[in-house]
């Protein structure tokens, strides 16, 4: 025995969690947040005093990536490689972190500080590229900044003691600061924002509310900032650094209130990226709704999952009830009629809005009709698809409304139990949807008899421990009962048969926070949005290469055309725009010349992508398409359960041939391989996952042929292929050094004010030095 | 109770009878690797997928439950190109060879490994026995054979092939007395021409349970074998009179008269050194070889064909099976087999079993059970047909116990985990990891045979392949 272990934390968790065989995956979380990793004792100490299993802890805490079974360093940087970060480069952010800690082998520094790893998304695509290091995201990082990232969080967040804020509590308020508290938000600096803000406001004597609201989602914006002072139109300011509250806390609450509006003009905006040079220049982020960008971003939008962005604090319950929170609830209550809560819903055409798109009112019938005494419900929030954050972000910033929908299913299906199955990596998720289940019970709208009717619903958190494959109902549920998340054959659906052999209703985030809208305006005015068969809106994480991302909800049937440009405002750093990716690692590359295809469920298909859970990530000529396809290929081979044949042998072949066109050594006939196999996993996977994944090879081959064909004679056409390219630097070179100051491998070097030579053999092919040269002297070959 | 169509044909079942059980009420076998009668369905392999014709879906028949009106279709060719797909798939990864190089290349397919096993554990009578039943003149042999099966040898990658030719010739000189225990088919047949390869034909077709005579004009068997000069007279003579005692008609010394011998007879196998111009009836043909051990296996090859002929049923023969291939090892997977020479006392051992002791077993321990194996030779697969980058790594777990667990030949189908569970084993089995990169596993790296307390017998019985064997089979 380990004499470091204090076993008796062990039993403290166990005593905590649970006994039984199904609590295992948060006994081992609960383990690992003790020690930092999975100590062999601490599991065989857990078979000894639970029904645990040692082939069963064996079997789980292998199959998570969450779990660790070896020692890391005291702290974790986390690289994120969804999407958006990956096109935005965080590969090369990657290295640089590693590089600049000495990490030469293995994740984990020589002291043991820091432990390196690349997670699948953090879900902070308009921020990418994005790192977390323990519980601080950074957002944009490059190379030349990993250094600054790493001593700010050593200097400034390693020992952070959470600090406590009295506000004054005598005197009229003045008015109210809003700040972003998304992740998005948190990551692009508002926590720092919020702490200047509460200093200041404290300095001045100063009485101002602070409200913290949810997603605006303005996320390439962030962080936002709203002053809403009665009788007065709000001010918005974007991009705030804590370095600018002083002025404009001067500006509007100080004795005179000079208050003067600096309107920035639209285009400096757009074209300033957050940066320790735009840090170091301070400046006036106030945005007039009324401005063009802003009025195009949010014009088109029709926010229902997302009803009051911007403006409820998503802590608040009572502001929530004040915006008509609770009113479906109560009236379906008050009706007491389940049949016609599920009329409305068929009325309303609404389809999941987790990938699959199946009418949401028959699958509530058929867990009403099931037979059974005991019925579940599942919010299914394990949204894992690199470069998608919709359900993260309505979580976050609608817990209330969400849970409330629940009810309103739960209610309708006749189910009393019921789970949320949130995510590991969204901390802030889980937090606030603890938080709105424990004010909710104390209202009396959760637990036995609600709102005294004689319903009664008891909702508890689960949380994802990271495995892709759990977004799959029946390996979601394969999780919950403690096992490895491994989808079984439907039928029997988890309608009929599900959360221990009880029928369960499974919905996502999104599909739940619609209802209490559906509900109070009817299914029909549901109905009236969108196209024949996809009805509503919908929610999209709108990322990659482009100018204005964030998390948007858009009628069904706008063309992703509008979207990109209208909404977008067009492909950013004006480059040419190539492609969407929708649908994530399940969905497909739609090429810019279908940029007319409308968003639904059935025009998506068309094209060979997919809806899936909502990431749109915008590509630019920049982005090689067989390097897309290896991506997300590579993303479900690493998530692939390993069950089924198709699956964990076919996409491995699949990925095998993709790289070797990526690293120049395709040969003839790997197209059609590629195609075989594509045809094969598609066609006999156990699940979902298997049965989409080669979707995004799929599509690419369809629309990009030529760029396959020019990889198999060894020529990347958009010069991201790092095997293929070789980077030089020509006769334009001023010597300015900034290159090799950035290059993170230290391949380039010269003398000041004479031409830079970079080192082939040394040289990552990271594209560093192109990005930060000032006269476009790195060329690619 | 649904009623369904198979095949066309209609059947009544229980409700929630799957696909599976509902074929086979009809006789109807529909290849599985992942599912056993006593065990849930698992739904990995995904090699019994069958056609629901309503829907167009593949659908996997061992989990799939039969519903009202379903039209299913077990046979079409999309169905046998899904189930080659996936055989193909599992072949990419399988690490392994179905027969070891040097049974591979031994033109008599002697099962080599298992009789060095046998001569290293001391049975004498099971590897005299292996030896006679697959070269019926293995002394002779040994006297004559240029033994191909030494050049094939994978120790020779360490430091020296085995003496497999001397093994073979010494097992049979140490144990003569006869052990013939065959069935009695009730036919008969002629064999003619007495050489190598029709004395090997001969051997064959009685152990197989034929009424057997051998014909030639010749006064004395054994054809240009008696030609050798480095084979005493007197060995081959006592290697014939064996084959007599055996149970052998020889009829030698006259004429063949052909027409009485085709009349008198179910089959007949020529052996000679040229083909007959015609060959009438039930007639297979065996090619005398200058080559000994190949006429040898010639004899063989023709004798299982008449039997194929005569019974109706496909033999399959050696040389024609499925035959996964490992192809060159790596120095470090010869240390790996290396395992398998179990370091013993040396002491009180025979010169021979210390030789046979130097075999690193690289054979398959389940060359015709192997459910992998015999669906591939029946789906035509081609180990080749998506090929892996790189192959895995031969790996050997609990070498030094009684079951050997080999991670290259395991196809993640999960029985043996649900045995172990059933078998209520304290540690039990478990997969680790996660999608391409799963493996079976022990809990916490303890040993195998500790997770195999009580149901090692259930969990080899149930491996479809050679993943999970005794060491010693």
């Amino acid at each position: 025995m380990n004499s470091d272990l204090d076993i008796l934390e062990v039993d403290r968790i166990v005593g905590e969690v649970g006994r039984d065989a199904a609590s295992v995956i948060p006994i081992l979380q609960a383990v690992q947040k003790v020690y930092k990793y999975l100590p062999e004792d601490a599991l065989r100490r857990i078979c000894e005093i639970t029904d645990i299993t040692p082939a069963q802890i064996e079997g789980v805490a292998s199959f998570f990536s969450q779990f660790r079974r070896t020692p890391v360093g005291h702290h974790m940087i986390s690289v994120c490689d969804g999407t958006a970060c990956h096109v935005k480069g965080s590969d090369a952010v990657y290295y640089s972190v590693l590089n600049q800690l000495g990490i030469r082998e293995g994740d984990t520094d020589a002291d043991g500080l820091f432990t390196v790893q690349k997670v699948a998304c953090l879900g902070c695509c308009t921020l990418a590229p994005a790192v977390q290091i323990d519980e601080t995201t950074y957002g944009h990082v490059r190379t030349d900044t990993v250094s600054d990232m790493i001593t700010d969080f050593l200097e400034n967040e390693a020992n952070r003691v959470p600090r406590t804020f009295q506000s004054l509590e005598e005197g009229e308020s003045l008015g109210e600061v809003r700040v972003g508290l998304g992740s998005c938000c948190v990551a692009g600096g508002s926590a720092k924002i919020k702490e200047a803000l509460e200093d200041e406001l404290a300095a001045l004597k100063c009485k101002v509310d602070i409200k913290p609201v949810g997603c605006v989602g303005m996320c390439h914006r962030t962080p936002l900032l709203e002053v809403v002072i009665p009788g007065e139109e709000p001010v918005l300011y974007a991009k705030v650094d804590a370095g600018d509250i002083p002025e404009i806390i001067e500006r509007h609450f100080s004795a005179n209130r000079p208050f003067i509006k600096v309107r920035t003009a639209t285009e400096s905006w757009l074209k300033k990226l957050y940066s320790p040079e735009a840090r170091n220049v301070p400046e006036r982020h106030a945005l007039n709704v009324r401005d063009e960008p802003v009025a195009d971003f949010l014009g088109r939008q029709q926010h229902i999952a997302t009803e009051h962005g911007g403006v409820l604090n998503p802590s608040d319950m009572e502001e929530y009830k004040r915006r008509d929170g609770f009113k479906a609830l109560k009236s379906v209550f008050f009706k007491n009629d389940p049949e016609l809560v599920i009329a409305t819903i068929e009325k309303s055409g609404l389809r999941g809005r987790g990938g699959g798109g199946f009418p949401t009112a028959r699958k509530w019938a058929a867990v009403r009709a099931a037979p059974g005494d005991k019925k579940y419900i599942i919010l299914n929030g394990d949204e894992g698809d690199p470069g998608a954050f919709m359900d993260r972000m309505i979580m976050e910033s609608y817990p209330y409304r969400v849970i409330e929908g629940m009810i309103i299913a739960a209610f309708a299906v006749g189910a009393t139990e019921g789970i949320l199955y949130v995510r590991a990596e969204y901390p802030l998720a889980v937090k606030r949807v603890r938080m709105a289940l424990r004010d909710m019970e104390q209202a009396g709208m959760l637990g036995e008899h609600i709102l005294g009717n004689g319903h009664s619903l008891k909702l508890r958190v689960f949380e994802g421990a990271g495995a892709f494959v759990c977004g799959e109902e029946s390996a979601l549920i394969a999780s919950l009962e403690g096992r490895r998340g491994m989808p079984t054959m439907r039928p029997p659906f988890p309608a009929e048969k599900g959360l221990n052999g009880c029928p369960t209703l499974v919905n996502n985030a999104e599909t739940y926070s619609l209802l209490p809208w559906i509900i109070r305006n009817g299914g029909e005015a549901f109905a009236q949005l969108g196209t024949a068969h996809s009805k509503g809106t919908k929610v999209f994480s709108l990322a990659g290469k482009i100018e204005r991302g964030g998390l948007i909800e858009v009628p069904m049937g706008i063309t992703i055309r509008e979207v990109v440009e209208e909404i977008g405002g067009g492909v950013s750093k004006g480059r040419k725009f190539k492609a969407v990716q929708v649908g994530g690692p399940s969905g497909g590359c739609i090429p810019a010349e279908l940029g007319d295809t409308t968003v639904d469920f059935e025009a998506l298909t068309e094209v060979g992508a997919m809806m899936g859970s909502g990431g749109f990530v915008v590509l630019d000529d920049t982005d090689c398409m067989v390097e897309m396809a290896r991506y997300f290929l590579s993303f479900t081979q690493s998530e692939s359960c390993g069950k089924c044949t198709p699956c964990r042998v076919g996409t491995k072949r699949m990925l095998e041939i993709l790289t070797r066109l990526c690293e120049g050594n395709g040969r003839d006939g790997d197209i059609a391989a590629l195609e075989k196999l594509a045809t094969t996993v598609k066609g006999q996977s156990l699940c979902g996952l298997g049965k989409t994944a080669p979707n995004p090879v799929l599509t690419t081959i369809k629309y990009f042929r030529d760029e396959f064909e020019a990889h198999i004679k060894g020529q990347c056409p958009a010069g991201k292929c790092k095997k293929l390219i070789s980077f030089s630097i020509n006769d334009d070179c001023i010597g300015c050094t900034k290159c090799a100051v950035d290059c993170p491998v230290e391949a380039i070097s010269g003398e000041p004010y004479s031409v830079f030579e970079i080192d082939s053999e040394k040289c990552v092919r990271c594209g560093a030095c192109k990005d930060i040269c000032p006269v476009d002297a790195v060329v690619i070959k | 109770m649904p009623k369904l169509l198979i095949n066309g044909l209609a059947v009544e079942v229980n409700d929630g009878t799957t696909v599976l059980d509902a074929a086979e009420k009809i006789g109807l076998e529909i290849p599985t690797l992942c599912h056993a009668k006593e065990c849930e369905p698992e739904t990995s392999c995904m090699l019994c997928v069958v056609k629901n014709n309503k829907t167009g879906q593949l659908i996997p028949a061992c989990s799939a439950k039969v519903a009202e009106g379903m039209e299913i279709d077990t046979e079409c060719d999309e169905v046998q190109s899904a189930r080659q797909d996936i055989l193909n798939l599992l072949l990419s990864e399988h690490v392994g060879d179905c027969e070891a190089p040097c049974t591979r290349v031994c033109p008599a397919h002697l099962d080599i490994p298992l009789m060095l096993r046998e001569i290293e554990q001391g049975n004498d009578e099971a590897a005299a026995w292996i030896a006679r039943r697959d070269l019926a003149l293995p002394i002779s042999l040994g006297y004559v054979c240029p033994a191909p099966c030494e050049k094939g040898c994978r120790r020779k990658e360490m430091d020296a092939p085995l003496k497999i030719k001397n093994a073979h010739r010494q097992a049979a000189e140490s144990f003569q007395s006869l052990k013939a225990d065959f069935p009695n088919l009730g036919k008969k047949v002629a064999i003619i021409g007495a050489g190598p390869a029709g004395l090997s034909s001969v051997w064959k077709l009685c152990q197989l349970g034929y009424d057997c005579t051998l014909y030639d004009e010749a006064p004395l068997a054994g054809g240009d074998l008696r030609k050798h000069a480095d084979l005493p007279a007197e060995v081959l003579d006592a290697e014939i009179e064996w084959l007599e005692r055996a149970g052998i008609t020889f009829k030698l010394g006259n004429p063949l008269l052909l027409q009485e011998i085709a009349g008198g007879y179910d089959g007949v196998v020529f052996a000679s050194k040229e083909k007959p111009v015609t060959l009438f009836g039930d007639a297979f043909y065996a090619q005398e070889h200058v080559l000994t051990v190949k006429a040898i296996g010639n004899g063989k090859e023709a004798a299982l064909q008449l039997d194929e002929s005569l019974s109706g049923e496909p033999v399959p023969t050696i040389g024609k099976r499925f035959d996964s291939k490992v192809g060159r090892l790596r120095q470090s997977e010869v240390r790996e087999l290396e395992k398998n020479c179990v370091a013993g006392e040396s002491a009180g051992k025979s010169a021979p079993q210390l030789e046979a002791a130097r075999c690193l077993h690289c054979d398959c321990r389940k060359p015709v059970t192997c459910k992998l194996r015999k669906y591939a030779e029946q789906y035509g697969a081609d180990q080749k047909a998506f090929p892996a980058d790189e192959r895995g790594h031969i790996q050997l777990i609990g070498h030094n116990e009684s079951v050997v667990f080999e991670p290259g030949k395991c196809i993640k189908c999960g029985l043996c985990i649900k045995i172990t569970k059933q078998a209520g084993e304290e540690l039990g089995l478990t997969f680790q990891g996660r999608g391409f990169n799963t493996t079976l596993a022990v809990p916490f790296d303890e040993t195998l045979a500790s997770a195999l307390k009580k149901s090692a017998q259930a969990c080899v019985e149930i491996c479809p392949t050679g993943a999970l064997a005794f060491r010693s089979e």
